[in-house]
């Protein structure tokens, strides 16, 4: 009973120590590529830098600080396919 | 963020590999892994968080993606024994070699740009494009413009994003690590005594 108990705790904790071993590595990861990686983001689900309009569609894009100095505009990206067909 | 799949892939392909040989997938060892988080935070920071992207300078951020990376490359001579290791070494450095001969930011051309559909009056050249680590170059003022931001996903992909050559080694180094972890854990070294209980 005591050498079950024993063995138990230690599968438990090769284990949990394996699986906080992996969520650490794969974070490290994650995080190594974001830094190592230098994709630019023009669109779509993910991208940085622009506020996203619609998921596959061209994004409003715009910088705060162009409009706080007054050099930038609201100037919404409208596709085609989002104006109705009655507006002729 | 396209970088991230990358690692879902490996890590799910690693996984899987791992099932198929009925084997416990096993997470590789990587030493001072501290260098990642102090890599990354600055760059998270930086490009990736809404409110603090909006207030460091841009000016900041030639001389923020040269350092941080250079602490990658640390990261990677420390640990360059380790399988696929070099091929990460090989990625980050084709692109810190094209950000820092391009004056700290990864270039990206206009037609690049505009191949994906962004409308004219969104970008410019000579400026940074959006909050990103990419400043928009014309191609023939590009300093190695190949390793720049030239690739892009197919049209069917409903991703629209620029990457460099650079960032697809990373890619499968990433995915080449995680599929490599799924090696059995080797057993630790017997006692002597246990080896020989006659002796």
């Amino acid at each position: 009973m005591r050498m079950g108990v024993r063995k138990s705790r230690k599968y438990f904790r090769g284990a949990d120590g394996r699986i906080l071993r992996l969520i650490i590595i794969i974070v490290c990861l994650a995080l190594f590529v974001l830094s190592a990686g230098a994709p630019g983001g023009l669109g779509g689900v993910g991208m940085n830098g622009m506020e996203d309009a619609s998921e596959g569609s061209w994004p409003v894009m715009f910088r705060m600080s162009d409009l706080s100095k007054g050099e930038g505009s609201l100037n919404f990206y409208c596709p085609n396919d989002w104006i109705p067909s009655s507006i002729p | 963020m396209i970088l991230v799949f990358a690692v879902a892939i490996g890590l799910a392909a690693g996984w899987l590999r791992a099932r198929l040989k009925k084997e416990a997938y096993h997470p590789i060892e990587l030493r001072h892994l501290w260098l990642i988080l102090a890599a990354a935070l600055p760059q998270v920071l930086a490009f990736f968080v809404p409110f603090t992207r909006t207030q460091i300078p841009d000016f900041w951020i030639p001389f923020l993606l040269i350092s941080t990376q250079t602490v990658l490359l640390v990261f990677i001579w420390i640990n360059r024994r380790a399988p696929f290791l070099w091929m990460l070494g090989i990625g980050l450095l084709l692109n810190f070699l094209v950000i820092s001969l391009n004056g700290g930011w990864m270039p990206i051309s206009p037609e690049t740009i505009v191949s994906q559909g962004v409308p004219a009056d969104r970008w410019e050249i000579g400026t940074r494009l959006g909050y990103t680590k990419d400043f928009i170059i014309a191609q023939e003022d590009t300093i190695l413009w190949f390793l720049s931001d030239i690739l892009t996903l197919p049209h069917w992909i409903p991703y629209r994003v620029a990457f460099s050559p650079g960032d697809v080694i990373i890619a499968l180094g990433i995915i080449g690590l995680l599929l490599q972890s799924a090696k059995p854990e080797q057993e630790p070294p017997q006692d002597s005594s246990e080896k020989s209980p006659g002796q």
